[in-house]
């Protein structure tokens, strides 16, 4: 395993998506500041307009009613009624309305006469103070009659001005602070992620590297990574134990192989010592043979047991009875263990139906049979027998001495495990594995049941359809 | 006792050759599937040996083969392969026996025995089966050796009837595990000694002569000589 590169920040998952984000809420905010900008300038102007248009009206009726004279009497300011020039700057500062009435020959009758805009609603700048700042108009300019013509208009608040210039300055800011922001958080966010995540694969790796206890240290913050840190421990934990098991087979393996095999060399040297003395040579090949049967025995054994773990064998199951093949089997090692000093009795529930193979269980529960002829002590009571607990077949074979030591109560299952003070005995370790194998198989399972005088097992086996059957 | 031996393994082969010819059998090697199949169907054979795994053809199918073409000859199956599969295959392919390598020769001439002499002896049939003073009643399963009745349990005998079909041949102990417990497997403890002892402590402890006589490294042979 090559050890992880660090982490650029430029090619960062984490910077890239914090730099679009950025952007994304940057051209949001921009937008946003610009629309409620141009949403008030409408509402503003269109307000205007029609105040405008209102005082146009109030204007039209004193003309039509009144006449000409009277309305450019009621425009007279200081006896004047067309105005001076510095008034009408004025006027626009200080958003008065602005008026002119035009008579025939475009003649000032009232009103500014700088002021001179096209026909209809206009709008324009008019340059006040001397050309320092420029005020937008709005302005209304139709016929009265034919001979006269009416302007009314107002300037634009300047509170719009400054919401522009609010606008204008947002964006700026937020050109200046969103992008820069959104790029200095993605990159310490995947620095901070990134450091994290190379102490993950420091662990990982050396895990790799062959050094199995290694495991990935937790910040204690109980986030995200301490949650997936959790997980990785835990599956390097069951990768570990399995590793270790991988180890004690393969090693329980060799040196299983490894006794018989040294064994019939052995015998072969001696063969080769008394070559001349054919009884000796009978004895020895006698020995040989027994040696190479061990052998192969333990490799038989290891084959089954693959070959029942790799699942193959369940295509075959079948209907089963359970009760009579137990019982079959206890009738047949009846005398096999009376011969071994163990006197086996039997109780079995008949007609329990089972969904499994003939051939493995057959060999399941010659294992525990053959455990209690290896192991129990002489003369001892044996049982085995066969029951309905819920809906499951109850196996149980047991003995009333001298039993498992509780320290090794644990380990009885794993392959190639045998009690210290077996090891003299012949047997490879590998039965009660292979009893483990086959009930799971059978979606069982197999127990060693506590506080027992003597070693006594138990196998479930789910039932089939019912208690009994033709 | 004439024997087609199919066999790629040149080991085997000489092992097996060498067995039967200082038996004082006349045995055939041929080494490839195709050649096996066409001597098997043009010689008179008492018995062929068919490795499972052959070049060319596999020992499975040549048996199919022979089969479909109505060749009776009894066929012993060998294998390195010990799944249970495989020995179902081979039995389904038309073998009549199947044996696991490594096997001791004794046990492939055993069974080699017993196939050649199946056939004519029609044993299914006969009632009443005797060897010097014993008699079985295969309908009432009943057994009496010089006039007395024995009382055996109904594996004993099975056993003994078993024995007394393959009347001096040698039976071996996989034999009787094949045959009568139908296991597949061969357990550590000596449950096929205990119960062939049990049988001869029936059989012939009473008697003066021993009809069931142990053969050193292979098994049991039941004759009155």
């Amino acid at each position: 395993m090559s050890s992880p590169t660090t982490s650029r920040t430029l090619g960062s998952f984490i910077f890239a998506r914090s730099l679009s984000i950025g952007f994304i809420a940057f051209v949001f905010l921009v937008a946003f500041s610009w629309c409620l900008e141009g949403i008030t300038r409408a509402r503003v102007t269109a307000n205007l307009r029609s105040a405008i248009t209102a005082q146009a009206d109030n204007i039209e009726t004193i003309f039509q009613n009144d006449g000409v004279g009277e309305l450019i009497d009621g425009a007279r300011r200081d006896g004047r009624a067309v105005w001076p020039e510095d008034w009408y700057y004025d006027a626009v500062i200080e958003r008065e309305f602005l008026f002119r009435l035009i008579g025939i020959e475009d003649q000032t009758l009232a009103g500014f006469e700088d002021l001179d805009p096209p026909n209809g609603f206009a709008t324009f700048d008019q340059i006040v103070d001397d050309g320092d700042r420029s005020i937008k108009v709005i302005t209304l300019r139709f016929d009265l009659s034919d001979d006269h013509q009416l302007i009314v208009g107002r300037s634009l608040p300047y509170q719009l001005r400054d919401i522009r210039n609010m606008a204008i300055f947002a964006t700026l800011i937020l050109t200046a602070t969103v992008i820069p922001l959104s790029g200095v958080i993605g990159w310490r966010l995947s620095r901070k992620v990134g450091e994290r995540l190379n102490e993950l694969a420091t662990s990982v790796t050396a895990v790799g590297d062959g050094d199995i206890d290694q495991r990935a240290a937790l910040s204690n913050r109980d986030d995200e990574f301490d949650r997936f840190t959790l997980e990785l421990n835990s599956m390097l934990d069951r990768i570990g134990t399995l590793t270790r098991n991988v180890r004690a087979v393969s090693v329980g393996v060799a040196h299983d192989l490894k006794t018989p095999a040294s064994n019939i060399g052995g015998r072969l040297q001696l063969i080769e010592r008394d070559i001349d003395d054919t009884n000796a040579i009978r004895v020895h090949l006698d020995k040989a043979d027994a040696h190479l049967s061990a052998l192969l025995r333990t490799l038989d054994a290891i084959l089954r047991l693959g070959e029942v773990e790799a699942g193959r064998r369940k295509a075959a199951f079948q209907k089963l009875n359970v009760s009579s093949l137990v019982e079959d089997l206890a009738e047949s090692f009846e005398p096999v263990l009376a011969d071994a000093d163990k006197h086996l009795s039997s109780k079995i529930t008949p007609h329990l139906w089972i969904e499994g193979d003939p051939d493995l269980m057959t060999q399941m529960v010659t294992n525990l049979l053959e455990n209690v002829a290896e192991h129990a002590r002489d003369g001892a009571s044996a049982w085995i027998s066969v029951k309905r607990h819920e809906d499951a077949a109850l196996i149980i074979v047991g003995d009333d001495g001298p039993g498992i030591p509780e320290t090794y109560r644990d380990k009885i299952f794993d392959r190639f495990f045998r009690v210290e003070s077996s090891r003299t005995s012949p047997g490879n370790g590998l039965g009660l594995s292979l009893v483990k194998a086959i009930a799971e198989l059978h979606s069982g399972s197999v127990s060693l049941h506590g506080d027992q005088a003597g070693a006594v097992f138990e196998v479930e086996i789910p039932l089939t359809g019912g208690l009994s059957q033709p | 006792m004439h024997v087609l031996l199919v066999e790629d393994n040149d080991e085997t082969a000489e092992f097996i050759c060498r067995g039967l010819t200082e038996a004082g059998e006349l045995v055939e090697h041929v080494r490839h599937g195709k050649a096996g199949l066409v001597a098997a169907a043009g010689g008179s054979f008492d018995v062929l040996i068919f490795d499972r795994l052959l070049p060319e053809m596999e020992g499975t199918d040549a048996v199919r083969v022979l089969r479909k073409s109505g060749v009776t000859t009894p066929i012993i199956m060998l294998t390195a392969l010990s799944g249970i599969e495989d020995r179902v295959d081979g039995l389904e392919a038309g073998a009549d026996d199947y044996l696991v390598k490594p096997f001791a020769f004794a046990e492939l001439y055993a069974r080699l025995r017993a196939l050649a002499r199946r056939q004519p002896m029609a044993e299914d049939e006969n009632v009443h089966l005797c060897v010097g003073d014993l008699t079985i009643d295969r309908t009432t399963q009943s057994v009496t050796r010089n006039g007395t009745a024995l009382d055996l349990l109904p594996r004993e005998y099975k056993i003994l009837e078993y024995m007394m079909m393959h009347e001096g041949q040698v039976v071996t102990r996989t034999m009787l595990l094949e045959k009568i417990w139908g296991y597949k497997f061969d357990p550590k403890t000596s449950l096929v000694q205990t119960h062939v002892s049990r049988l001869r402590t029936k059989v012939d402890k009473p008697f003066e002569r021993e009809l069931i006589k142990t053969v050193r490294g292979s098994g049991y042979v039941l004759s009155d000589n």
